[in-house]
């Protein structure tokens, strides 16, 4: 008894040990709830400065743990560790990049009028919550864990959605998220229970020792299969699970449905391409049927996760055709380019157990492409929209005579999510098909330059409106601040679209 | 000095004048305005060519018995194709003793001139305009003599054409200095049609020999005349194209150093202002022409080159022909000019009339001397009926007279000009002319024809004239009662700006026959300027190894001696040329004694009296020289209706039978264009909008899942698990 105290104890201090950035974040939130009713209706500007002195903590704590390998929370076996986080390269990326992502939101909100008066803190403290949730995501190894992250990263983001009570979109919005949240939640944990019937474990390296040992029947391997890879598609907000994505993102205050369509998905993708990789360890293979008739087999994850890409860039952007709300309009955009990101997982997938291997270097360059593309387009339309309430594509009529700088950044960006060179779109896009040509998912590499074709029309509709089409509105003044967070964002869309090879081959460090 | 720091001071003598143009250009572009001190600009740049081709002269030129050694460099401009079959075309330059003599007479001129300029044009309306056109003028003539490349030539002689044109209709506002520029630059085409067509001439058949190389480069076409005096080479088989080759060149020649029947613009050319005239249509430009077929000698000489023994090549029979008529009939035209100017413009042609026969005799030495020696006397005249023009505001010679008196520096100038130009003893204009006439006799004695002798006579007719028509022109305007009371009175001498440059001009006419002074004491002995500028030290040495020039003949320059290894013909001619030579200076003096005396007895002391007006043959022959022999009527009543003729005949076989056919092809390809058009809009637009059409249907069914009702948004999750489980299904079998 004493003994096993001594070891949870133990365990407890080491994981610690290993697990400042978090603990930075959880107290950040505590700091943040308490400094709000101080500040609130004084100085709720102030907040943002405390939040911004933790994110930045945070990422020196982050740095420091750069290089790491630990698996922490677990117990250690004869055949290996079994924790709860993974704390290694692939997860520090995801986390610097949610990390940033959330630091970006912070200016981004403090010129929203949702917050203006008095939300700000407290949607500082939610901002630091669904960071946190989502550091969890994309370090967890064990499905609980994982699940919870997810649980975890969207309470916080339902409140920050309904953040504005006066606000019935928003409101609207987040009761919805709810709901479908719970959905999304309960399918997974209904494929988590199925898998843990087969396998015994939830954790994925024992997952897939078991599936390694004992076999399992393929149809019910995929039903779990898809049911838990919903859950992880709720938060990337991908076919199956896209419809919460248009009426969350509409509704929600802009920042908010920036750092949803950016740091949510990237968490979304980090925790199952963790699941993914445990789920076909070691070379790919594992076994299939019972007793003497168990065969060696690949399971076709490809076959799966490059369908709901297919299906998410279609959806996406045939959706997107219609939309006049430019907020509607990215959802959908965010949903089709969630499809080239899955693209990316299904080619990985393909990859694992082939001679050439599994290469996460095309999702890890699209995402940080994403990053800039993304933030910078929902930035102008932060700062556009706060100053004339334009919501509307007719309201952006004549940006480009009127805020020239800031219509520059949207265009660049909207480029860059279309994939024209020279931005960093089109180098990500580019990496994502020749890889999916080089692993026989040419079907997917086609349809994906289809969607393309299609997307250029929304895209180019937003363009056509910012610079033919005339307005006698008049000029927009942005403030240096806004300009030079539009510059820190759209600078890196030429940068990656021209000198692309470092951070290529950065981007190959970051794999498992 | 080493080879590229010359090659580098030859470019940067170019590029000045260059540099000036450029800025005043570019300030233009962005002040809307040119620099108020454009003048000293361009003075400036053209002032620092000059310090360095002097300094050129004196540190290469000067140095060592035959001058400098030849220096030449090649930069690809540019290849049209690849292979044997490209067009290559080099900026080859050449920097040797003539390029570098050329260099100081051009730029002494232009100096002057631009410091000149600043009095003269003192006050007219686009004053810094006009010295833009200067220095572009300049930068185009400097590169026309530092390149080695017959193209590169021929776009620096386009050059100095289109400056020749902004300059004489530099009064835009005086219709005759309009219809001048035009005549100039219309008379000028029918040349450089010609020359081009010689250019490409040459150039195809070289190509045959250098395929894919810089053909037409002087060096490849002196190695191919070369090659053909041994027997081989690209013209072998084709002797008569190297005359007809070297005859369109010389047409080149004709236009821009107005030989007859093409001289007709240069008169004209004189409603340009004076100092104008003096840079660019005395001194400079209209000698460009004898500066290229000096430089296309081997060319005219042909097949004879070699040996030496090329008196009888056919283009130089033309060009000493038509050089020798060009002295006469210019000569006769300048007795009755009544307009100071024109009667020096009618000189000028004269004099080049001169140059261009010393070349056909074949002697580019006597040319070439006489060309420097003309353009510091003709330069001088120029400025100094400037100077006149400017005290007394007319160019009519009965405004004038009696100016000795008012005008005294001026006056001297001009009278020590005339000495030169009419070539008397101890002036510059003496050696030169001496020169031209000593290797036109021989040319005669070596033919020993009555043909042979044809140059000779047509010059020597022309040198007593020459002394007679400068004097009238100075008798009339310096001497006697005044014109014109009125004006006269007014009259008075020009600022020091422009006296000055007249009278470093004067100097340099009596002082630069020096570069001619004899080595020894004997008149026919070699001297400095021959030692430099002859055939052999310009071509020989410039080729240097080539094969093709290993057995090269001493030329048939007035020389004393023959060099030991002459042939025949070379030994004879020397001969001849040592026979002729007192002779022909002693007839050269009387010349310019009996000239002289004429003039002063018509037009000093018998001053009033219409002496022509009594004798009834000569009294005709003044109006058909009043007329211009009827050229320029010929010309207008003439040919140029004719040519309107034929043009319209053209005109109508356009019209009738290509336009038609045209018309009817475009009719038959519309009819075609109508049909594709229609296949294309209901076909491919048909494909295309439907599609986008299509595209816009499945969007709006995709969207219509999305409908605001979260109930239905979970139906529809289900639903797309279920399509995501059959598709599974159906895909892994």
């Amino acid at each position: 008894m004493q003994n096993s105290i001594d070891t949870a104890r133990k365990v407890v201090a080491e994981g610690m040990s290993g697990l400042l950035p978090e603990l930075l974040l959880a107290a950040l939130v505590c700091v943040l709830l308490l400094a709000d009713l101080f500040l609130r209706g004084v100085k709720p500007r102030a907040t943002a400065w405390i939040a911004v002195v933790g994110f930045v903590a945070c990422g020196a704590a982050l740095v420091q743990r750069y290089g790491a390998h630990a698996e922490i929370f677990g117990w250690v076996q004869s055949d290996g560790p079994r924790g709860m986080l993974l704390n290694d390269h692939f997860a520090w990326f995801f986390q610097m990049f949610v990390l940033a992502a959330a630091l970006v939101c912070v200016p981004m909100a403090m010129d929203h009028a949702a917050f203006r008066s008095r939300r700000m803190g407290e949607f500082y403290a939610l901002l630091a919550a669904a960071t946190l949730g989502m550091f969890l995501m994309a370090s967890s190894t064990n499905l609980l864990m994982a699940y919870l992250g997810i649980e975890f990263a969207s309470m916080a983001s339902y409140l920050a959605t309904a953040i504005d009570k006066r606000d019935r979109a928003g409101s609207e919005g987040g009761l919805k998220y709810v709901i479908y949240g719970s959905v999304a939640s309960g399918v997974m944990i209904y494929g988590i229970s199925l898998l843990y019937g087969m396998t015994g474990s939830m954790h994925y390296g024992d997952i897939a020792r078991a599936l390694q040992v004992h076999a399992a029947t393929e149809g019910q391997l995929m039903i779990a299969a898809v049911l838990i890879f919903a859950g992880f598609a709720y938060k990337m907000a991908a076919f199956p699970m896209h419809f919460w994505c248009p009426d969350v993102y509409q509704g929600a205050p802009t920042p908010v449905t920036a750092f949803l369509s950016v740091a949510s998905k990237a968490a979304g993708f980090a925790a199952f391409v963790r699941f993914l990789a445990a789920f076909t360890a070691h070379d790919g293979t594992f076994f299939i049927g019972f007793g003497d008739e168990k065969v060696p087999a690949s399971f076709g994850w490809p076959v799966i996760i490059g369908g709901a890409a297919a299906l998410s860039m279609t959806v996406g952007n045939l959706g997107a055709l219609w939309q006049t709300n430019v907020k509607r309009l990215l959802a959908y955009s965010s949903i089709a380019q969630a499809g080239y990101l899955l693209m990316a997982v299904a080619v990985y997938a393909a990859g694992k157990g082939q001679p050439s291997g599994g290469d996460l270097a095309p999702l890890i360059y699209y995402f940080v492409a994403y990053f800039f593309m993304n933030l910078g387009a929902f930035h102008v339309i932060t700062v556009i929209g706060s100053r004339t309430g334009a919501t509307s594509v007719a309201d952006f009529a004549g940006l480009g005579r009127r805020a020239p700088w800031m219509a520059f950044g949207l265009g660049l960006c909207l480029l860059s999510l279309l994939g024209m060179p020279p931005t960093g779109g089109f180098v990500g896009k580019l990496q994502l098909l020749s890889a999916a040509v080089k692993h026989d998912l040419l079907w997917l590499a086609i349809l994906a330059g289809i969607n393309t074709a299609i997307s250029a029309f929304y895209y180019f509709k937003l363009l056509k409106c910012m610079y033919l089409d005339r307005s006698d509105a008049g000029v927009i003044r942005s403030g240096a601040a806004n300009m030079a967070v539009l510059a820190v964002l759209v600078a890196p869309v030429l940068i990656l679209g021209l000198a692309f090879s470092p951070i290529a081959d950065l981007s190959r460090g970051f794999g498992f | 000095m080493q080879t590229p720091d010359t090659i580098i001071i030859a470019l940067l003598i170019v590029a000045l004048p260059l540099a000036a143009w450029t800025i005043g250009f570019l300030h233009a572009a962005v002040r809307r305005r040119l620099p108020s001190g454009q003048d000293w600009i361009s003075t400036c740049a053209v002032g620092g060519s000059l310090t360095l081709s002097l300094y050129l002269l004196f540190s290469q030129v000067m140095a060592g018995p035959s001058g400098m050694q030849a220096v030449t460099h090649s930069w690809r401009w540019f290849a049209i194709g690849s292979g044997d079959h490209a067009f290559v075309l080099n900026f080859d330059v050449l920097v040797d003793n003539l390029t570098v003599a050329m260099f100081c007479v051009v730029n002494i001129v232009a100096f002057l001139v631009h410091v000149y300029s600043r009095s003269y044009m003192h006050g007219e309306d686009r004053y810094p305009r006009f010295f833009l056109h200067l220095s572009l003028f300049t930068f185009s003539m400097l590169g026309l003599l530092v390149t080695s490349n017959l193209m590169m030539l021929f776009i620096f002689w386009e050059l100095v054409g289109v400056c020749s044109y902004f300059l004489i209709g530099f009064f835009i506002l005086k219709k005759s200095a309009g219809d001048a520029a035009k005549k100039a630059f219309v008379v000028n085409r029918i040349g450089d049609a010609c020359f081009m067509a010689g250019i490409f001439m040459i150039g195809g058949l070289l190509a045959k020999q250098w395929p894919g190389q810089d053909v037409l480069s002087f060096q490849r076409i002196w190695e191919s005349v070369a090659m053909l005096g041994h027997g081989n080479g690209p013209w072998v088989g084709h002797e008569t194209e190297v005359a007809v080759a070297g005859v369109l060149v010389f047409m080149g020649c004709m236009t821009k150093s107005a030989q007859f029947p093409l001289h007709v613009w240069l008169p004209d050319a004189m409603e340009g202002p004076t100092p104008v005239s003096a840079l660019i249509h005395a001194a400079t430009m209209v000698a460009a022409g004898v500066y290229m077929i000096v430089r296309m000698f081997p060319l005219m000489a042909g097949k004879g080159y070699v040996s030496g023994d090329f008196l009888d090549s056919p283009a130089l029979w033309v060009i000493a022909i038509v050089g020798g008529i060009t002295a006469l009939f210019s000569g006769t035209i300048a007795l009755v000019q009544t307009d100071l100017k024109k009667g020096l413009a009618y000189s000028t042609c004269s004099q080049l009339g001169y140059m261009v026969m010393a070349v056909g005799v074949g002697s580019i030495s006597a040319g070439m001397f006489h060309l420097f020696t003309h353009a510091f006397f003709k330069a001088c005249l120029f400025l100094g009926s400037g100077s006149v023009i400017h005290a007394v505001h007319s160019q009519e010679m009965k405004d004038m007279g009696g100016l000795r008196a008012k005008m005294p520096i001026t006056y001297t100038t001009f009278l020590i000009s005339c000495l030169a130009i009419a070539g008397t003893p101890l002036f510059s204009g003496f050696l030169s002319k001496e020169a031209v006439l000593g290797q036109a006799a021989a040319f005669g004695e070596h033919h020993g024809s009555l043909i042979g002798w044809v140059p000779f006579a047509l010059a020597a007719a022309t040198a007593f004239l020459t002394a007679f028509y400068m004097f009238r022109l100075l008798f009339l305007t310096f001497h006697g009662k005044p014109g014109n009371q009125h004006k006269f009175e007014h009259a008075h001498e020009s600022p020091a700006a422009m006296s000055m440059p007249l009278v470093v001009l004067a100097v340099l006419a009596v002082i630069a026959g020096g570069i001619a002074l004899p080595a020894g004491l004997d008149f026919g002995t070699s001297h400095w300027f021959q030692d430099r500028v002859n055939d052999q030290v310009l071509v020989q040495d410039t080729m240097g190894a080539t094969p093709a020039f290993a057995g090269m003949q001493a030329h048939m320059v007035h020389r004393a001696e023959p060099l030991p290894n002459a042939n025949e013909a070379v030994t004879s001619f020397h001969h001849h040329a040592h026979h002729v030579h007192m002779p022909v200076m002693l007839m050269s003096l009387c010349a310019v004694v009996i000239g002289i005396a004429g003039a002063w007895l018509l037009f000093v002391r018998r001053r009033g009296h219409d002496l022509v007006a009594s004798i009834p043959p000569l009294a005709k022959f003044r109006v058909v020289l009043s007329n211009l022999y009827y050229v320029d009527w010929v010309y207008c009543q003439r040919l140029v209706p004719t040519v309107k003729d034929i043009a319209d005949l053209a005109k109508a076989f356009d019209k009738g039978v290509i336009d038609a056919t045209v018309n009817y092809v475009a009719r038959f390809a519309c009819d075609i264009a109508w049909f594709a058009g229609r296949v294309d809009a209901i076909v491919v637009d048909g494909a295309v909008n439907g599609s986008g059409a299509l595209m816009m249907g499945l969007g709006q069914f995709c969207r219509s899942f999305v409908n605001g009702k979260i109930q239905d948004y979970v139906k529809y999750t289900v639903w797309g698990l279920g399509v995501l489980m059959i598709w599974a299904v159906l895909a892994l079998g």
